[in-house]
């Protein structure tokens, strides 16, 4: 098997005649924090959306080429698509929790996932809340409405709810958006303690963000990867005049 | 509330990097001042290698401090201390070579006949020493007051060398036959006070980094 969870090969995607992704090629290593970057429209989230089949009720949607996850054609007709959304957790720009409680925010997805004992349920709720630093604010208040907390808090929670089923990939789709420099700098403390156990993709508006908390970064642009490296690498020394241009704001 | 940063174990290790480079800097003086007399060429050779090691630390710094730049873009007292951080580093790497310097005029001693330091050579020792040791602290422990008494005290070695200077001219007229050593004498003063300027500069670093103001120049403005 490729030392690689994701592997992407010669992969275009298109809406109808549409491309808006042309012949990518990338691998996102174990492990490892990966970030897309590029402006408005470029195709990160769409890049983003396909590792987890997020684009297969899209009309006229397609996929041509090679888009590898642990190993495995995903776009196989005999894929199973709840196998691969079982191990590839998504968390989104906008906090979403189910309006259902704290504690029924994450155990739903346990119970979905086959469990139904209690104890272990429970367990699972407070390693998923833990792992997110929330257990200790929110223990006493599991029955509370999810919807009710604050962004930050929500988002978290999004968060260990994509944990709760234990994801071996989580994918995160601009996930401070929403929130104040404060809250996205605890996301982005969180990022790196998740990358010990998951290995993340992260679609960013924020280069800057990408540069703090990535291992990797991709810069896309019109639907090509106009280069792929190394974050330090990208920031310190890109090869690509139009990545520089980007990077250091002169694009557009 | 202060959130624990990742940024933070970066900047923790260039600070690492950054006193174990002031460490051999420490070090090469006190070797090169306590082979004065005995002259051993493994002190030298060893003062040397000590050289080549603070010039790789300052280039580890400056990658390291890049790196923090682009991925980090530090802001307030977090860039003051990167922006001291490799300027100190400047100062360190030419500590290192005037030390150097200070070593190979005093290993030519060895060949003379007449080689006795003056007195006030030792003086400029001692007081280029006590300011180097206080510039490190004054850095590292961020003590502006230590910082400003070192602003005081650089006068004392510029007149230490000026005292060596005319020292030197007087005995060249009185010994030309002594010149090669009186020379020798002069650099390694040169070499000292250029020193002492550099731990003066550290200070200034030290009081920029804490209080974000800039003493160079006497409080020059622009």
């Amino acid at each position: 098997m490729s030392a690689f969870l994701i592997e992407a090969r010669n992969l275009n995607f298109y809406y109808g005649t549409f491309e808006a992704l042309r012949s990518i090629n990338i691998s996102v290593s174990q492990n490892s924090v990966t970030a897309l970057i590029g402006p408005s429209g470029c195709g990160k989230s769409t890049l983003l959306r396909i590792m987890n089949r997020m684009c297969d009720l899209i009309p006229g949607s397609r996929v041509v080429g090679s888009l590898r996850v642990f190993g495995r054609e995903i776009y196989d007709p005999n894929y199973d698509v709840t196998e691969l959304r079982r191990n590839v957790g998504m968390v989104f720009q906008h906090p979403n929790p189910f309006p259902s409680t704290v504690f029924e925010n994450i155990a739903f997805g346990i119970r979905i996932a086959g469990e139904n004992g209690k104890e272990n349920i429970l367990r699972s709720v407070e390693e998923s809340l833990s792992a997110v630093d929330l257990w200790s604010d929110l223990k006493d208040r599991l029955n509370f409405p999810g919807q009710n907390l604050s962004m930050d808090f929500q988002q978290r929670l999004c968060i260990a709810r994509a944990i709760a089923i234990k994801p071996q990939i989580l994918l995160m789709d601009e996930p401070c958006s929403s929130l104040d420099p404060i809250a996205t700098q605890k996301i982005e403390e969180l990022i790196f303690e998740l990358k010990k156990k998951y290995t993340i993709v992260i679609v960013t508006h924020s280069m800057h963000q990408a540069a703090r908390v990535s291992d990797f970064t991709g810069y896309l642009l019109k639907g090509d990867l106009i280069e792929f490296d190394r974050t330090e690498s990208l920031f310190k020394r890109p090869k690509d005049t139009r990545t520089e241009e980007y990077i250091s704001g002169k694009y557009g | 509330m202060t959130i624990k940063r990742h940024q933070d174990a970066e900047m923790a290790e260039l600070q690492g990097i950054t006193e174990e480079m002031a460490n051999f800097c420490f070090t090469m003086l006190e070797l090169s001042f306590q082979n004065i007399g005995k002259y051993d060429q493994d002190v030298y050779d060893r003062i040397f290698d000590i050289e080549i090691e603070v010039n790789r630390h300052q280039m580890k710094i400056d990658d390291l401090a890049w790196k923090i730049i682009a991925l980090y873009q530090p802001t307030a007292g977090d860039l003051r201390n990167l922006i001291g951080t490799i300027k100190g580093a400047v100062d360190m790497e030419r500590i290192a070579d005037e030390i150097c310097t200070f070593c190979r005029r005093s290993m030519t001693l060895r060949n003379y006949q007449w080689k006795e330091l003056p007195t006030t050579l030792f003086d400029l020792q001692n007081r280029v020493k006590e300011l180097l040791k206080n510039g490190f602290t004054a850095i590292f422990s961020k003590d502006v007051v230590l910082a400003d008494s070192i602003l005081l005290a650089d006068d004392s070695v510029d007149a230490l060398f000026q005292t060596l200077f005319e020292w030197i001219r007087d005995e060249m007229k009185k010994s030309p036959d002594r010149i090669d050593t009186l020379l020798d004498f002069l650099s390694m003063g040169r070499s000292l006070e250029r020193i002492g300027d550099h731990a003066t500069n550290l200070a200034e670093i030290a009081i920029f980094v804490e209080k974000g103001t800039d003493v160079r120049h006497h409080g020059l403005t622009f």
